[in-house]
């Protein structure tokens, strides 16, 4: 009898400790409900991600909106994580939401504007010395950021309609940076880059030098910014209202200004759908 | 009557070759044989990329670090008739090149092997293309003028031996970039510390060589000394260089390279591009590393635009 009293009582506080273990975080209102947020931007001048993801977390924090924010450089990483523990929320270039992200359950809710514009143009640069044309891009190589696995047909829309050229005549070479390209553009690693039209200000605006042998031959039709959106079905209507209060909400100013600029944007705007 | 079976008859031949030509083209994009030096894990992200994007099939093999494999592995994969080989790291790239001596028919593209210059890659075979595994001179003192338009005269110590061809290629660049590349070759490790001194009052910044006679453990963490000492920029070839005190780094990105991969095997197999042609590619994907506390020290003030260009922040 003696006996069995002890070991009733470790099962009890077994019990209790798992018990508390389990509820005082729900008690307590910390995020048993935490949202995953991942971004993917490859055309973004902003390359220092870790700077990103502290900002991001610190203004998730001071929202008291339970988010972890994973930022990712390559695309091959972002699907795999979505696939592994699909997030709440997303911010990713347009093209991907067409070509996954909807039929992964994902739809657009906010888009960032920039001086009133909800999208951005590229530019397809070559050296000036090399005197090649569009037409000649034929066989030569392009270094770019990742438009996904159908890169060559969003080319063929972005820059080439209507004309004689096809994106799969163009050893096209994925680069993680717009820096990248423009850096093997300028010292002639490659034939030609394609680049984030504000990134080559960027650099311009750092060291005129490097960039001044190269010139623009074409830029890109009006290209969607990066969309943030939700995925349906693992977020509520409370938290969705939530968030898009806190990144549009121009009365509380609550975005931090600091953000913005890291993501060139001024203003996050509802999509109407 | 006749006039309509010469039209049927003519379509019929029509079809015929368009089928035929067509089974010429997917007979060019056969089976991709990636084969492996070892179980190394840095191995792993390139190939994943590459296999995710090529989009042609892909078999994989490997040496597990053991040249006498290299028979029955490359029976396997010879059987298999593949359209291309793509090799990572010294040993999978020497056994892809020798036993291609007499099957220059399959290219083969080598990534990943340090100082691929000397196991002679290129030498004596024309289906031989690659991407180096470090980060070009070029590329380096690219990101080096971003930090100060004042940098004008950048050092460097070298090795004949070792580094006389991309100090050539550099001086290329730096005139290029409009900055003076002022280099001193040594042959002893220990000439490095006498040499920068001599070298320190007419630079604004210094290229770390992944030299082997330059890049010993004395030698860098006594240049991360005085490089504050002496208030230089130092860029060098790898993060931990930067995490030990050197202001900046400049490495490659070890996933990219499996796209750089893809698209040198593209140009191959698809536009018909001549190995020998491209040659060896220095990495295009980079990640640069930016020390903050070095840059205090030094007295360096780093504009938020440029560190938003760093890949990482080392505090």
């Amino acid at each position: 009898m003696s006996r069995q009293f002890p070991i009733q009582m470790k099962h009890a506080a077994l019990l209790v400790l798992f018990m508390a273990c389990f509820l005082f975080p729900r008690m307590s209102g910390a995020a048993s409900s935490r949202h995953e947020f991942y971004y993917f931007n490859p055309d973004s001048p902003q390359s220092n991600l870790g700077s990103l993801k502290r900002e991001m977390d610190a203004f998730f924090s001071q929202s008291k909106f339970a988010v972890s924010f994973q930022p990712f450089i390559h695309l091959i990483d972002l699907e795999r994580k979505i696939k592994d523990s699909g997030p709440s929320f997303l911010i990713v270039p347009q093209w991907y939401i067409d070509d996954f992200g909807r039929a992964n359950g994902f739809e657009p809710i906010i888009t960032p504007a920039f001086k009133g514009a909800v999208t951005y143009n590229k530019t397809l640069l070559i050296s000036k010395d090399s005197g090649i044309g569009v037409k000649d891009l034929r066989n030569r190589s392009l270094a770019m950021t990742s438009m996904g696995h159908e890169g060559e047909k969003k080319i063929n829309t972005l820059l080439f309609p209507g004309m004689n050229l096809k994106a799969e005549t163009i050893n096209l070479v994925i680069v993680p940076k717009d820096t990248d390209a423009l850096f093997a553009l300028a010292l002639g690693q490659v034939d030609a880059a394609l680049v984030n039209k504000e990134s080559f200000d960027r650099i311009n605006s750092l060291n005129q030098k490097i960039l001044q042998p190269l010139i623009s031959l074409i830029d890109s039709e009006d290209i969607p910014m990066p969309v943030l959106c939700y995925r349906k079905g693992a977020v509520s209507e409370e938290d969705l209202k939530i968030l898009i209060g806190i990144f549009t909400d121009k009365e509380n100013i609550l975005f931090p200004k600091k953000i913005m600029e890291m993501l060139n944007i001024d203003e996050w705007r509802k999509i109407q759908n | 009557m006749n006039g309509e079976k010469y039209k049927i008859s003519l379509v019929f031949w029509v079809m015929f070759w368009q089928l035929f030509l067509a089974g010429l083209a997917l007979g060019d994009t056969g089976t991709i044989a990636v084969l492996l030096s070892d179980q190394e894990k840095v191995y792993r992200a390139p190939v994943e990329i590459f296999v995710d994007e090529i989009g042609m099939p892909v078999g994989i093999y490997n040496l597990d670090g053991d040249i006498r494999k290299a028979p029955q592995v490359m029976a396997e994969i010879f059987s298999a008739n593949p359209s291309l080989i793509f090799a990572l790291g010294a040993k999978a790239a020497f056994i892809a090149k020798t036993w291609t001596r007499d099957r220059q028919d399959i290219p083969v593209i080598f990534a990943m092997v340090l100082n691929w210059e000397r196991y002679g890659l290129l030498t004596g075979q024309k289906n031989i293309a690659g991407i180096a595994h470090d980060v070009a001179l070029s590329t380096q003192l690219a990101n080096l003028t971003m930090f100060s338009s004042d940098i004008q005269n950048v050092g460097v110590i070298y090795s004949e031996e070792y580094s006389k061809d991309s100090i050539t290629n550099a001086q290329l660049a730096a005139k290029k970039l409009g900055i003076n590349l002022i280099s001193m070759p040594i042959t002893r490790p220990h000439d490095f510390k006498r040499n920068f001194k001599q070298l320190s009052d007419k630079i604004d910044a210094y290229l770390v060589l992944a030299d082997p006679v330059i890049y010993t453990l004395d030698n860098i963490s006594w240049l991360e000394k005085r490089c504050v000492r002496d208030r230089i920029i130092c860029i060098g070839p790898s993060k931990n260089v930067a995490s030990q005190g050197v202001m900046l780094a400049l490495d490659p990105d070890v996933k990219n390279t499996g796209s750089q991969a893809v698209s040198i095997a593209k140009n191959i197999i698809v536009l018909k591009k001549d190995p020998q042609d491209i040659g060896v590619m220095p990495p295009l994907g980079t990640r640069l590393y930016l020390n903050l506390k070095t840059a205090a020290k030094i007295g360096f003030e780093v504009s938020p635009a440029v560190v938003d260009l760093a890949t990482e922040i080392i505090e």
